[in-house]
């Protein structure tokens, strides 16, 4: 075990990350890799300053620490720092995917699996594609002055397809995809993935412009959970406060932000992309309202931030891999659910925009997503599919403008890409909801 | 069978800067190995962190199995070494960025400055036993400094800095404060329907990425597929495939499969002219088209076609003689996209009014929009010289939607 310095805080985090990408393009494999990398951070506080650093030499990690905790300045009343009071001091293992582990399953079942799903994309409509199996075990180890001694992992397995079809005006691309928790679950879902297709395609053949301009649109959970993750999300972010005593009075615990309908939630608790036990400085996972019935009910916090602002930790610190810090990130964000059905909600829109999916995101005051999948909705049904740029809206106004929430509430997770924040890209998270309706978005 | 060994090695000090003031250091050495061995016309590979040793190269040699098709082979028997950038102690950087941080904090008590501070040293070599010996080397400092008005509730309102191969507090102050003094003066928009923008090719890298993929291009999945050849833009606009410093410091200037382009550059579209798109050895051998460098990947990879280092060439003109006395848009735009049939829409939250070498203040946020072909054809006014670090400022009409 290690040796933690006296009279300073201090943790180590290390992670060990099995990662399989099976690729074919065309017909044509083009990667097959099986590659495993272990790496340490480690983290001293004097409670002025953090000192880190990113290892590969595991064997030097007891010279690694000693070194920085060189570059520190003691501190005898370190264990009655705001920071330090707030970290935990968690024991625990939690090995959830030993049973169904990825690592455990041949290279080349992982293959033929893949190899299943290729015939989905090989028809004469799609003039190219690419189709990946990629699976991640990660473990972590976490150990820290205080005493914390954690053991716990996750796993992703997923196969993607991207592949563009030129049947219309243009060329129409688009990437579909199945994540679960273990292989075997990857087994069956080759009727869900040609479902998908199939409207894709018929995306691509009939796809107009939309005439641009503010409609009343309607949401899909995937694309609610990226607003709710881009409107809102990275505002409940509290290291994006630090220091800004306009942003924490406008902010301020308790002001109405949103819709009285409006309930937004992160989690590290829900199983999928977003999952995270206990994060990267030790806190375990756990549920916070950052918006309850319209009113500003939370955000997220590492312990530094919790410790700033004089609020609790949320379990949000974390890294995107074992070369960064833990900062203040999301887990899985989600919009609660309302009571109406799909249909409930389009029925009253006269001339509005649905948007089914979308390529990317992005938020500050004014929030962006482009769609990579949009339809009309006519006198209350859904018409022709249309392209669109983007849509946009003022963060501030736009959480008002919800008017209408379906009933049931899906968590979306992502195979590929994630989060961005500053230099920390991508980090894994989910996000969802249920249908939501939205007035006065840009459309253009 | 030819063993290849592909290396990226990180040092970095980071400072992390909260309310003004540091609040980390973080310290990376990391080098990444990729063994690669190619036979019989394919490829094996096995990655470690750190060195490699026998055992990652018989994983290597034993990945042959898996019948990665690689008939094109290994580059051989060349040689470059190539070293950008200056060199700068921790201690240095560290005080230098003290310095900097106590100038801004006196200079600009109305703003609030947070993120990041990196001084980064990184090395890619490439080398083989048939020769094949590629290293290039580069440092620099990369500032982002994100800033925030004192009395705003945004996540920030603007951001300084840049990438610097040498860093002096005093020149990224300079540059910071022509930003921050116009954001202290709001001003309104110009009067008119269009105006000029002065903007990155990055803010289109979508439409780049998909319409100029080889592959795409030649299997009818690319919006400019079967026009190769046509002058589709502006007989001044110029897209490159540029390796060379003084587009970007972060591309070596061989890719990952070690191709080399003369000149470090390419172009794919010349004078509007569509000529090419970006390719690897595989999408060149396939479909017969020229290399671009453009194969990228992770160290453990097999490299891949990447839309990597496209920038526009400079029409050898700065922005104030391609403006000509007119104001433009400086615009730091974030989440535009460009749909296949090449609309074209962003919000700016973050601009300034810019007019003969200076910002005049900072403009409401507003939305701007536009068709690809008419923004690199009739709308084009130019590409200012190159910005090391920074690549191309191009200037273009765009609509305001107010």
């Amino acid at each position: 075990m290690y040796l933690f310095p006296k009279d300073l805080y201090a943790d180590i985090r290390l992670e060990d990350v099995t990662h399989t990408s099976i690729v074919y393009e065309n017909a044509s494999l083009s990667e097959h890799k099986s590659s495993q990398e272990i790496g340490a951070f480690l983290r001293v506080w004097d409670g002025k300053r953090w000192y880190y650093s990113a290892t590969t030499q595991i064997d030097n990690i007891q010279k690694e620490l000693d070194e920085l905790a060189a570059l520190a300045t003691p501190n005898p009343q370190i264990l009655a720092d705001p920071v330090v009071c707030r970290l935990e001091a968690n024991q625990d293992v939690c090995l959830r995917f030993q049973e169904n582990d990825v690592r455990q399953v041949p290279s080349e079942e992982k293959a033929a699996l893949l190899q299943s799903y290729l015939p989905l994309v090989q028809m004469e409509e799609i003039t190219n594609w690419r189709a990946s199996y990629l699976d991640t075990h990660t473990e972590k180890r976490f150990w820290s002055s205080l005493g914390a001694n954690l053991h716990f992992d996750y796993q992703h397995a997923s196969v993607v397809l991207r592949f563009t079809a030129n049947l219309g005006a243009v060329p129409h691309s688009d990437s579909i995809h199945t994540y679960q928790p273990d292989f075997s679950s990857l087994q069956d879902k080759h009727g869900v993935l040609k479902t998908q297709i199939a409207e894709s395609l018929d995306f691509a053949k009939n796809a107009v412009p939309v005439t641009p301009g503010a409609y009343t649109c309607v949401l899909s959970p995937k694309t609610a959970g990226v607003f709710a993750h881009e409107s809102f999300g990275h505002k409940s972010e509290a290291d994006l406060m630090l220091g800004s005593e306009t942003m924490l009075q406008e902010w301020a615990i308790g002001t109405k932000v949103g819709s009285d309908l409006l309930n937004i939630l992160d989690s590290g608790v829900p199983m999928g992309s977003g999952y995270v036990p206990y994060d990267d400085e030790g806190a375990k996972a756990r549920t916070t309202y950052l918006i309850k019935d319209g009113i500003l009910t939370g955000r997220l916090h590492s312990a530094s931030t919790a410790a700033a602002l004089g609020e609790s930790i949320t379990g949000n610190a974390r890294a995107k891999d074992f070369s960064f810090e833990p900062i203040v990130r999301m887990t899985s964000t989600y919009i609660g659910g309302g009571e109406q059905t799909f249909e409930e909600l389009l029925a009253p829109i006269e001339l509005g925009v649905y948007i089914a999916d979308f390529n990317h995101g992005s938020g500050m005051s004014t929030f962006t997503i482009a769609p990579n999948r949009a339809y009309m909705i006519r006198n209350g049904k859904l018409a022709e599919p249309v392209r669109v740029a983007v849509i946009t809206g003022s963060v501030m106004r736009t959480l008002h403008e919800i008017d209408g929430l379906s009933r049931d509430v899906t968590v979306c997770s992502m195979s590929i890409g994630g989060c961005g924040k500053m230099e920390q890209w991508p980090l894994r998270v989910a996000f969802g909801g249920p249908y939501v309706r939205v007035k006065n978005m840009q459309v253009q | 069978m030819i063993r290849e060994l592909y290396q990226q090695t990180l040092r970095e000090i980071s400072l992390n800067v909260t309310s003004g003031e540091i609040d980390s250091l973080r310290k990376k050495n990391i080098t990444k190995s990729g063994c690669r061995v190619y036979d019989s016309g394919y490829l094996g590979i096995a990655g470690i962190l750190g060195q490699p040793d026998e055992k990652t190269w018989a994983q290597a040699k034993a990945n042959l199995t898996r019948k990665i098709p690689c008939p094109w082979g290994a580059e051989t028997g060349k040689q470059r070494k190539v070293s950008y950038g200056g060199q700068m102690e921790p201690e240095a950087f560290l005080a230098e960025v003290e310095k900097l941080l106590a100038a801004l904090r006196q200079a600009y008590p109305q703003f609030i400055f947070s993120n990041k501070l990196n001084w980064v040293a990184e090395e890619t070599s490439l080398r083989n036993d048939m020769g094949l010996d590629y290293f290039c080397q580069n440092s620099y400092a990369e500032v982002g400094i994100l800033v925030r008005a004192q009395e705003s509730a945004n996540i920030f309102d603007t951001v300084i800095g840049g990438t610097y191969q040498n860093f002096v507090a005093e020149n990224v102050l300079k540059e910071a404060s022509e930003i921050l003094e116009a954001h202290l003066h709001p001003i309104s928009l110009p009067e008119g329907e269009k105006a000029a923008v002065i903007a990155g090719i990055d803010l289109f890298d979508r439409a780049w990425s998909e319409g100029l993929h080889t592959q795409k291009l030649a299997r009818n999945a690319s919006p400019f597929s079967g026009k190769l050849g046509k002058q589709l833009f502006s007989q001044d606009f110029t897209l490159q495939v540029n390796r060379s410093n003084t587009s970007d410091y972060k591309f070596p200037f061989f890719d990952a499969e070690g191709t080399t382009l003369e000149g470090d550059a390419i172009s794919l579209i010349e004078n509007g002219v569509l000529l090419r798109g970006y390719s690897d050895k595989k999408s060149a051998e396939e479909h017969g088209v020229a290399l671009t460098a453009s194969a990228a990947g992770n160290y453990d990879d097999v490299p891949s076609l990447s839309a990597a280092a496209l920038d526009a060439a400079p029409t050898g003109k700065t922005i104030d003689e391609i403006l000509d006395g007119r104001p433009a848009l400086y615009i730091m735009p974030s989440g535009g996209d460009v749909t296949p049939d090449g609309s074209f829409a962003t919000p700016v939250q973050i601009a300034y009014l810019y007019q003969n070498g200076h910002f005049l203040g900072r403009l409401p946020e507003f939305s701007l929009r536009g068709n690809l072909y008419e923004l690199f054809g009739k709308d084009y006014l130019g590409c200012a010289q190159f910005v090391p670090g920074v690549g191309s400022r191009c200037v273009l009409e765009m609509t305001i939607v107010r």
